[in-house]
């Protein structure tokens, strides 16, 4: 039987995780224990009306980083709880999804796609994850996101 | 995140780190022998599937696709000779 753990408490970034983060070897049933515990986490600590958009954002996409990067299914990566609810943040995120982009590509195309409801990439680029990541750049910057 | 925690079975095992992380491919396409570009069956086709596969996450999906490429459903798991084996 797993057991959920609070796992140590990082305050610079406002952001907890519980043990397992992978969910690997759980149930069911306690993946979703273990995803709404974290949700309860977040959402005791980072409420709202104390965080920033770019503090909230930083936290999530922290998170979801720690918990899929080594993942290679972009449903699984794009379903991640913390993923969900950088997409419900809607078009003020932008921006920032773009600024971290420039940083490292990752896979923000689901949200930028499910956000923004347009795909700049050109098919023969597909799946070629820095020349998507290029593709959304010179979009963010000709819509003057960044 | 170390790779025992995340496959805590290659504890139990002999094993060797033969390459860095890299974020230019997926587990599909490294199967299908890319190293340069995510595979995925997704709907919103924001990421590479063959033009002839079909476009679904099932298993029925997968397969379909690599029999595009030769392969052939098998039944035995073990690794033989003169036969090239993925996992789907």
């Amino acid at each position: 039987m797993a057991c959920i753990q609070l796992r140590e408490y990082s305050g610079q970034r406002g952001i907890a995780a519980f043990w397992p983060f992978d969910g690997q070897g759980l149930s069911d049933e306690s993946n979703q224990l273990r995803d709404g515990a974290t949700r309860a986490f977040i959402h005791y600590h980072i409420p709202m009306t104390r965080e920033t958009l770019a503090q909230k954002f930083r936290a999530l996409a922290d998170a979801w980083q720690e918990e899929t990067a080594h993942l290679s299914s972009p449903t699984k990566i794009a379903m991640h709880p913390a993923y969900q609810q950088i997409i419900g943040m809607g078009l003020p995120v932008i921006p920032l999804i773009l600024q971290d982009m420039s940083k490292e590509p990752k896979q923000w195309f689901w949200a930028l796609t499910s956000i923004t409801g347009i795909n700049p990439v050109v098919p023969n680029e597909q799946g070629r994850i820095r020349k998507m990541a290029a593709a959304w750049l010179r979009w963010g910057t000709e819509e003057s996101y960044i | 995140m170390p790779l025992t925690r995340l496959f805590p079975n290659l504890g139990v095992s002999d094993y060797q780190v033969t390459s860095p992380p890299s974020a230019d491919y997926n587990c599909i396409a490294w199967a299908a022998l890319e190293d340069d570009r995510w595979w995925w069956p997704d709907l919103n086709r924001i990421f590479y599937w063959p033009e002839d596969g079909p476009r679904e996450e099932t298993l029925d999906g997968f397969v379909k696709t690599f029999e595009l490429y030769g392969y052939e459903s098998c039944t035995s798991t073990e690794i033989e000779v003169g036969f090239e084996k993925v996992a789907i």
